[in-house]
């Protein structure tokens, strides 16, 4: 049996490339079951995926704890996600990123491909649906489907031109691979994923590392059990001469991780999910918001 | 003969296309994470016109099962799906489709019950309508449940059964998993499964109270009409599974299901989707040498107490693995499993284990501490009536007083 994960943002379609990735095992005549993992996921937060793929019907139902292949959708997960947790010894990973892989986190010794899935979506679809280059390399580098059952997967979800383009985006992934690309051998990290902690960690039931209170009860202010920096694609950076400190973006900042310090808007990155209701709340147009770099 | 088409679909998708080859008149519900998708499904094959029937959306469960308490009673088919806090909602009515034998069909799609709040599945929230009057039944993969789904219409418009069926699977693990099921053509469905025939219905012809006042007079009366018609369900659920094979080529069904069982030294018991991981950690260990065996109790409502009897006497330890637990006293199908063996002549030992309750990850590393744990009451020759929560994180707890 092949144990798969797939790592991806809300709204990005990593249950989608699960499922395709069992109908196109099924298709090769293997069976397979995917299957989300189970919350109230958000667009943009990391998101994972489950796949097991065997030559018999798949019986266990718990989820993916020791992956053979980690696929990673977008590249700025590895740095807040421990992503390859648990990766099996010789296990494979691919993410889509046009970076060495090298410049990222990686909390073991892992074998990793680095696919330019987004720059192919673009071409094909000028919009970055990442999955179907994604699927196509991951089929060139270990063999578990071919190309064709995977584009007949796209195909028969995306009747017509859009599955077509599916289909070319699928090949275009597996044809890099085909062509050559290899893996980088990653070291495991010095540095653990995370960021700025602004809030204090007080001594409150919930808060994390802190004992549970007797009833299903938590204090006030354990949005700190939930650092949603992780959600963020895109953060927002202020304008220091524009920024007058008047403090409106810091009432409507639903997380309160955006505070006037000094007369000047300050962002906690560990909370912020860079849901952008700041930049419209700045009468001085002082905030924008940059594309999140790995 | 064996029929139908096998092809990767989503559980969710596969109840919704058993649902409308049973061709309900009236689906009533109100949406609740993880029971959403069967119902969307469903909305929108009716308003395809792919399934001629009423979808009611409902402002709550509680009406959801109201309407179709009023929809059954004119004498057609009914469906509805809830979950966890929505199941709840509904208790009111499914007393009362149970004493005026009313035939709905439910999917009880597992989630915990709220505080906390939480989407994992267990059986907290299906396990509390025990004592409804109601048929439950329990299944383990999206093929049993889409199976299941297509007996429950005939078990519960029975004539000699008319009661209210749930079909409980697994939130997320069962209703969320794309995986190959075997579906069939709609005329094979209409072969195996004729139309309802209600016996009792509102008409202006004959008109009928449902649910009228008896205080003491009859009161125990009804409630012992259910309670044999929930007993008399013990053999339909067994004739409708052999039909179903008869109709489509396969078994799925039946009281129980063993797995394994005639040497075992160790039996496991338990109920829904966790029963797939058992299968492997059996066949796991079997190759290793222990005599390891599995129960499966398909049909909670009627309880199975003889074919359990039968199935585990023999064995020197049973571990029954629960997912819902009477708070005071065990764990609800260990309560069960250990009142069904007073009987037996001989009785093994029987460990109550809380194992995935709340959702808690049960992999082939805890089923094997789990079988260790079972072999070393085996040694000792005595278990204690206290139930043991299995991976519990002592570590997280404030400091309290602990009683056994």
């Amino acid at each position: 049996m092949k144990e798969i994960r797939l790592h991806g943002r809300g709204g990005q379609g990593s249950v989608l490339a699960a499922e395709l990735m069992v109908v196109a095992a099924f298709e090769d005549g293997k069976y397979g079951q995917a299957f989300p993992a189970f919350g109230g996921e958000r667009r943009g937060a990391p998101v994972q995926a489950f796949v097991r793929l065997d030559a018999h019907p798949v019986r266990v139902r718990y989820r993916v704890n020791q992956p053979d292949y980690v696929i990673i959708l977008d590249h700025t997960l590895p740095n807040m996600v421990d992503v390859v947790a648990g990766l099996k010894p010789g296990g494979l990973v691919l993410i889509d990123s046009e970076k060495s892989p090298e410049s990222l986190l990686w909390s073991v010794d892992a074998s990793v491909y680095a696919i330019p899935a987004t720059r192919i979506a673009l071409e094909v679809f000028g919009q970055p649906f990442v999955n179907p280059a994604m699927l196509g390399a991951w089929a060139a580098a270990t063999n578990e489907v071919s190309i064709e059952a995977i584009k007949h997967a796209f195909q028969h979800r995306f009747p017509g031109s859009l599955g077509e383009k599916n289909g070319r985006a699928a090949q275009m992934g597996y044809d890099f691979i085909r062509a050559g690309a290899m893996p980088v051998l990653v070291k495991k990290s010095e540095q653990t994923p995370g960021g700025t902690i602004r809030w204090e960690r007080e001594e409150i039931a919930g808060a994390p590392g802190q004992k549970l209170h007797f009833a299903s009860v938590v204090a006030a202010r354990t949005s700190l059990a939930y650092p949603t920096g992780s959600w963020r694609y895109s953060r927002p950076v202020i304008d220091i001469p524009a920024c007058n400190g008047c403090g409106v973006c810091e009432i409507f900042c639903p997380d309160s991780c955006l505070v006037i310090v000094d007369k000047l808007a300050i962002v906690d990155f560990e909370f912020c999910k860079g849901c952008g209701i700041c930049v419209q709340t700045c009468a001085r147009h002082a905030i924008q918001m940059a594309t999140e770099e790995a | 003969m064996a029929k139908g088409k096998l092809s990767v679909m989503e559980g969710s998708m596969a109840i919704a296309q058993a649902v409308k080859a049973c061709r309900p008149a009236v689906i009533s519900a109100y949406p609740i994470t993880p029971q959403t998708h069967i119902i969307e499904f469903l909305a929108q094959m009716v308003a395809n016109g792919e399934l001629d029937a009423e979808y009611i959306r409902a402002d709550s469960e509680f009406s959801a099962a109201s309407i179709l308490a009023g929809a059954s009673a004119t004498g057609v088919r009914t469906y509805t799906a809830s979950s966890s806090q929505g199941l709840l909602l509904m208790t009111e009515m499914i007393y009362h489709l149970a004493r005026t034998r009313l035939p709905v069909v439910f999917t009880g799609t597992n989630r915990q019950i709220t505080a906390p709040i939480g989407l994992q599945p267990d059986h907290q929230d299906t396990m509390s309508f025990r004592d409804a009057g109601m048929i439950e039944l329990y299944v383990e993969d999206v093929q049993e449940a889409y199976d299941t789904h297509l007996q429950a219409f005939k078990i519960a418009e029975d004539h000699d059964i008319l009661l209210p069926v749930m079909v409980c699977m697994d939130g997320f693990v069962l209703t969320h998993v794309f995986e190959p099921v075997k579906t069939f053509e709609q005329a094979d469905v209409d072969a195996f499964l004729p139309p309802y025939e209600p016996i009792h219905f509102l008409s202006l012809d004959k008109p009928m109270v449902f649910g009228s006042g008896t205080d003491d007079v009859n009161t125990m009366e009804f409630h012992y009409m259910n309670h044999q018609a929930v007993l008399r369900a013990r053999d339909k659920i067994e004739t409708v599974a052999r039909e179903f094979e008869t109709s489509f080529g396969h078994y799925r069904g039946g009281l129980i299901d063993t797995y394994a069982t005639e040497d075992a030294e160790v039996i496991l018991v338990a109920m829904g989707s966790i029963i797939g991981t058992l299968r492997e950690a059996v066949d796991v260990l079997r190759a290793e040498g222990v005599k390891v065996g599995l129960v499966k109790v398909r049909s909670f409502r009627p309880f199975p107490a003889e074919a359990l009897r039968q199935a585990i006497s023999h064995a020197g330890a049973v571990a029954v693995l629960d997912r819902a637990l009477s708070f005071g006293y065990q764990g609800v199908l260990a309560t069960d499993v250990k009142t069904a063996l007073y009987d037996a002549p001989v009785r093994p030992l029987v460990l109550g284990l809380m194992a995935g309750f709340g959702g808690r990850e049960v992999n082939l590393d805890t089923v094997r501490q789990i079988v260790k744990r079972t072999q070393r009451a085996l040694d000792e020759g005595r278990v204690s009536n206290e139930t043991e929560f299995i991976d519990l994180k002592t570590e997280t707890m404030p400091k309290f007083r602990v009683v056994t």
